[in-house]
Order: structure tokens, then sequence, then C-alpha cells
């Protein structure tokens, strides 16, 4: 960070980064795919119970209501110390969304679970019939009535769900009415996992782990308090808080995580075997990083006072950041790049493939990067709607 | 702080951008273009009457001393209207003078009073020990020289008078229209010349100076790209081919939203770097954003041209007055890219 730091930044810095090196665990560190659920939430909790695990949640909701500089302190320590990512669809997606548009007793049931970690989330958006077109999708829920009044029946098949096989709970999409515009007749949902009906899946993603599910829902029943918002106007909701979402998924996290990668590469690779192009590049690839802080930076306190700011392309550039390090890893790497499993030396670890196989994510998760060019280009930019009437 | 911080900079910007469009502008831009220079006194001193000069002076000198943040986004809206006098030059050779002493101290009030511009030149000694400095920009423009010339104990500044006997001055035209200057001195005018900056400490006024040119131009860059890329937006709406608007090709709208990621992002650096000033990162951070501005300068006006088909490939379209201007500061820094990889 170019940022000047005061002295209680300054102060927070080394309170955060004196804590991580007694209390990250060794065997978590630097670690590329999320921890399994009983390896890794201890972690989890431990910075709950610090009380840093939701650094842009308000106090009134538990929160840390740090501010975006105290933000990108606490990424840039915690690339620095190598622990691992968490599941994050709890604390960056539902949480913001339910502390905007949940009942006092949504909000009450969850915000707690999800900062103490008692309760995983997952996403329920994608199908394979609709991924970059998420409004055409078909997983159907229909109010029955039941024993106890009315309730949600939901029948269908969800995809690409980050962690879904580990989730207690997922929010999703489903079809409440096929009439009208596709956007219409959507409703948002909280389904809890262990009801009956419901399969998952693991799917290996092409760099090894099991990142992510499908699930399928056979006469899944949910009470109807389980709706966010009104029936049939879920899309409403779930685009509701997603300028706080872009924040979150255009972050400088991961990009700090592959700048630590690459400096550990460049640190075990003797000068000499790297061609003086590498190093020069590994040096101006900095200014990518300083870069991506610096937008951050500007949208998150444009947000924190309210003020309009387009935050729309931050998941481009970070995306980019990203992939400009992890090539270069590759290029430092030399023949080791072919390399499958990472080498730990010392307290660093030597990974050419594992994150820059992972990072293909980057540009499809959350909007792929064609969807976000596009919502750039006629929402930012005023250009016309291809096929639209002009 | 940072709510205080921003409002007091929109408040700056607001009142930049009008001033900027009335000096500036792109038929401005395109006289000079056409040969007219790019300095002439009835502008320079309208500008100092802002204070935009004395911007980066303690107030200490007579300066406003608003420091590096207000001097990029001054600098912002010079670049948004493509103005051509030389304003990031004024700016930075206002905080040096203010650090030159009691001998500057005309030059000084005569550069915030908007009667003379005053360059500030690198200098090298050559083989027969007279100084030569290459390609300064809007160097006859100047009434007066500040040149330095040395490193470390050895680094001297010394006021010269470009008209003086003794010195040289050879001019060439750079691209946009505007004029690169080369500049000999001989020996005993060198040394006779009077020195207001010396050794190790006169070296790091020096370097701030510079520091406060590589933002000052980056910011100028961030206004032009943005300035060239509403213009092709603009194009690209109101262009019909195929029976449609050639902004509804998404092949263009996503080139259109990479030259929006480049222009927002490169503007975050810029301002951000200009927090930097006065700390140890002062010198990497005007480095980078020096840098990444004048790449992303013309990858977006390069894009520009393209987005506008043949009329952006001819002269009496406005897309090369950008494209130019942008080749013609991004070449004027050359040696930031190399100040990024020495100096973390």
């Amino acid at each position: 960070m170019l940022r000047p730091e005061s002295n209680a930044d300054a102060a927070f810095r080394n309170e955060v980064r004196d804590w991580l090196a007694t209390h990250a665990p060794d065997a978590l560190r630097h670690r590329t795919f999320r921890p399994l659920p009983i390896e890794g939430m201890p972690w989890y909790r431990a910075l709950s119970q610090r009380g840093w695990i939701a650094p842009h949640w308000p106090r009134a909701h538990g929160g840390m209501g740090a501010s975006a500089v105290q933000q990108v302190i606490l990424m840039e320590e915690m690339a620095r110390a190598g622990t691992p990512d968490f599941p994050t669809q709890g604390l960056n997606h539902i949480g913001p969304l339910l502390i905007a548009r949940g009942t006092p007793a949504q909000q009450q049931r969850h915000l707690p679970a999800i900062l103490s970690g008692d309760a995983i989330w997952c996403q329920g958006y994608s199908e394979p019939g609709a991924g970059s077109d998420l409004s055409s999708l078909r997983t159907r829920a229909e109010v029955r009535g039941g024993p106890d009044g009315d309730r949600l029946v939901i029948n269908g098949h969800k995809i690409w769900t980050t962690w879904g096989h580990h989730a207690d709970w997922m929010f999703a999409l489903v079809r409440t009415t096929t009439a009208g515009k596709p956007q219409h007749g959507i409703t948002f949902v909280l389904i809890d996992m262990k009801t009956p009906g419901i399969r998952r899946r693991p799917i290996r993603t092409i760099a090894g782990d099991d990142e992510f599910a499908e699930v399928f829902f056979d006469d899944v029943v949910v009470p109807l308090d389980n709706i966010v918002g009104e029936i049939d106007k879920g899309w409403q909701v779930a685009t509701a808080v997603l300028s706080e979402e872009r924040l979150r998924i255009g972050s400088p996290a991961q990009a700090l995580r592959a700048l630590e990668r690459l400096r550990m590469m460049l640190r075990a690779t003797p000068a000499d075997r790297v061609p003086p192009s590498v190093h020069e590049a590994a040096a101006l690839v900095e200014v990518e990083v300083e870069t991506l802080i610096a937008a951050y930076l500007e949208a998150a306190e444009a947000a924190e006072q309210g003020i309009a700011a387009d935050s729309s392309y931050l998941k481009l550039l970070a995306t980019d950041a990203v992939h400009q390090l992890l090539d270069l890893v590759q290029r430092v790497a030399g023949p080791a790049a072919a390399l499958r499993d990472p080498v730990r030396r010392g307290e660093d670890l030597l990974d050419a493939t594992e994150m820059f196989l992972q990072a293909r994510r980057l540009g499809i998760y959350g909007g792929s990067s064609e969807v976000q060019r596009n919502i750039i280009a006629t929402r930012v930019l005023g250009l016309p709607v291809a096929g639209a009437k002009s | 702080m940072n709510a205080e911080h921003s409002a007091s900079l929109r408040m700056i910007a607001e009142s930049a951008a009008d001033a900027a469009a009335s000096f500036g502008g792109p038929v401005r831009a395109r006289r000079v273009h056409e040969g007219e220079p790019v300095w002439e006194p009835a502008t320079w001193k309208a500008i100092s009457q802002l204070g935009w000069l004395a911007i980066a002076v303690p107030e200490s000198a007579g300066g406003l001393q608003l420091g590096a943040p207000a001097l990029c986004v001054v600098a912002e809206e010079g670049g948004r209207a493509l103005l051509a006098p030389p304003l990031t030059m004024g700016m930075a050779a206002g905080a040096v003078l203010a650090e030159a002493g009691e001998i500057a101290a005309p030059t000084l009030r005569a550069l915030i009073e908007g009667l003379a511009h005053v360059v500030l030149v690198d200098a090298v000694e050559s083989a027969d020990a007279n100084l030569a400095a290459h390609f300064v920009p809007d160097g006859d423009a100047a009434a007066h020289w500040l040149v330095a010339c040395g490193l470390g104990h050895e680094f001297s500044a010394r006021l010269l008078d470009p008209g003086a006997p003794g010195v040289a001055l050879t001019v060439r035209h750079a691209v946009d229209g505007s004029r690169l200057a080369d500049l000999h001195v001989g020996r005993a005018t060198w040394t006779d010349a009077p020195q207001v900056l010396s050794g190790i400490a006169g070296e790091a006024v020096w370097r701030h100076g510079r520091h406060l040119a590589w933002l000052g131009d980056a910011a100028y860059l961030c206004g032009l790209m943005d300035a060239a890329l509403a213009l092709a937006l603009d194009y690209l709406r109101l262009r019909r081919q195929f029976g449609v608007p050639i902004g509804s090709f998404q092949a263009l709208q996503h080139r259109a939203a990479a030259c929006h990621v480049d222009v927002t992002a490169t503007r975050a650096l810029v301002h951000e770097a200009a927090r930097a000033t006065s700390t140890r990162k002062e010198g990497w951070a005007a480095a980078a954003a020096m840098h990444r501005a004048s790449a992303a300068a013309l990858r977006v006006t390069k894009e520009v041209v393209q987005f506008h088909g043949a009329i952006g490939f001819a002269d009496e379209h406005d897309a090369g007055l950008y494209l130019r201007r942008a080749m013609t500061i991004g070449a004027r820094h050359a040696g930031a890219a190399l100040a990024v990889l020495q100096c973390r």
C-alpha cells in the first residue's frame, strides 16, 4: 500500500502481524486451496474470536467496521503470513445481503452463525442451462399447502456451487413464476442443506481440488419464512448489494497472495537462471498490484462516504493482476514450471502450477470477464445493447 | 480526514475543469499542431492568477501549499482539456525554486506571478567539459533555465539565462507540434552562473521536483485519456454500420470496457501515489504512476483512433491530437520506467 499510514493504522498492522505470527497454524500456511472444514474452521473461529473475521461488516451486526485502509492492512498481512482462504459466501454475500434486506428474525438467526463459523454457506445461482444468462434459471419452487400452512417445494438442479458439498445453508434463486420477463418470477430463498430431498456431488476442478459441487433438489420443502424479500422479486434482492459484492470480489486479497507466491519463487531461484526480461517484468508487476490496491481504496472509501462510485471494473482489474503475477511465477520457475505438487522450502512454498490453475476460476465465477465487460459497456459507458431497437 | 481530503479536492477539480477548458480545448491544441507556440504571455498570466503555478509552493514562499494531490487534480483537468501551456513543469519548477534560496527568489516570483516560464533541466557533462541537455520540453518558451548536473556531493543546480552568451539553443518539433529544445552550455558560462542548489540536500530537492513532474504529467495523461475515450464513446453510439450503432458490437464494447478499466485504475494509482509524497515511498510511487499512465495513455489513445476508423486516421479529426499529445508527454518521462526498477 502506498498510502502513508497513520499511527493508529501502523499500530494495527503491527498488532495483526504479531498475532498472525503466533496464532496462524503452520500447517495451514500457504495453502492454495481452502482447507476442509475440519482443518480450516478452527482457524476461522480463532479469527472470529479475535474480532477480525468480518472487517467490512458494520459493528452493529458484529463486524469490525474497519476502514478501507485497515481492510487492506489485514489482506497484506494475511498474504504475507500465508493464511488460507475461507469459505466466503457467508461473509461476503449472504451476510451483507441479509444486513441490507433480511428480516430481523433472519438476521438474528443467520448472522451470528456466519460470524462464529457455525454455518457454512453456499450460493445456489448457476444451473446447467443458466450460467451467464442467469435469469433463464429453471429450478422450480411452488407454494403448496402443508399441515402447518403454506411452504415452498423446490425441484431442480444447481451446479458450480462453490463448497456446495460442505455447506450447511444455501442461498438460492428459484423460479416461482414462469410468465413475463425472465427476471420476474424469481424468488430468493434460504435453504437448510439438511432438508430431505437434497443430493450433492462434488466436482473436481482442473486444479485438482473439489472446489465446487452440483446440488439436486427433489421435493425439498422450505418454510415461507426463508424467503428474503418478496416472492417473485428475488432478482431485486440478489442485485441489492451488488456494488458491495463487487468490492469484495475485486479486492486485492488474491493478488497479494499471488504476489507472495512470486516472491517465494524468486527467492528460491538463482538470479542468473532467470532471464533479465523476467526480472524486469516481476518488478513492474508490482505497479499492477499497487494500482489494484489504489483502485480498491478509492471504491471502498467512496462507499464508506456514500458516494456513488464505479466498482464494476475492479473484478476485471483484480483478475488481470492475479493472472499476470501467476504467469510470471511460471516464467521464473523455468523447468519446474511443469511440477504438479508444490515444494516446501523452509517457510516458503514453491508452487508453479496449483495457484496458476486455480486462478483460471477468477475470470469465470461471479460473472465471467466477458459478462463484466458487457456490463461496463452498456451500463457504465452507455453503449447500445446488441439487438436492441434503436 | 478522507472525506475532507476528497471533498476539498473535488472543489479544486471543479473550478480547474472550467478554467482549463477556457485555456485549452482541442481547437487550441490543433493550433499548436499547426505551429503556434504553446506558451503565450496572456494565458500564462491568467493561469498564474488561479494560483496553479504556486500550488506546490509553501505559504512561507508566497505559495498555496496545497501539495501533490491538488497539483494532480489541476493537472488532470489540464489533460482533459489538452492544455498546451507547460503547466506541470511550471508547478514543479515552483516547488524547486521555493527551496532554492534567496538567489532564486526573483525567479520564483516571476514564475508564480505569471511573468515567465521556468524549466527544470537535467544536463550531462560532455567530453569537452561543456554541458548538454536534450529534448527539453517547451524549453524555448522559458525565460529561465534551472539546470542540474552531477550526482551526490557533486550535484549542482544553476540558474541560466538561455539568451546569455555561451548558451546555444536549438529547437526541434515534437510530434504534437510543441517544441523540444537542445541546450549547450560552455564550461565558463556554467561556472559563472549562480548556483542555487548543491550537494546531497540540493539533490533531494531536485528529486522531489522530478517526482512532482511525474505525478503532474501522469495526472495530465489520466485526464487526456478520459477525454479521448469520451470522444470515442460518442462516436461508437452515433456511427451506424450494418444498420446499427457500431457501439452495439461486442468486439468493440469489450475493448471500450478494457479502456475504461485502464483509465479508471490508472487514475486511482496516480491520486494514491500523490498522497505518498514526502514518505519514503515517494520516488517509487511517482515513477510507478508515470510509468503506468504513459503506457495506459498510449494504449487508450491508439484504441481511440482505431474506434474511429478512417476518420480517426485523418488529420482533421481530433483523435490524433490526443494520441500525439500522449506520445509527447510519455516520451518526456521515459526515465520513469527505469526508476520503477531501481528505486524499490
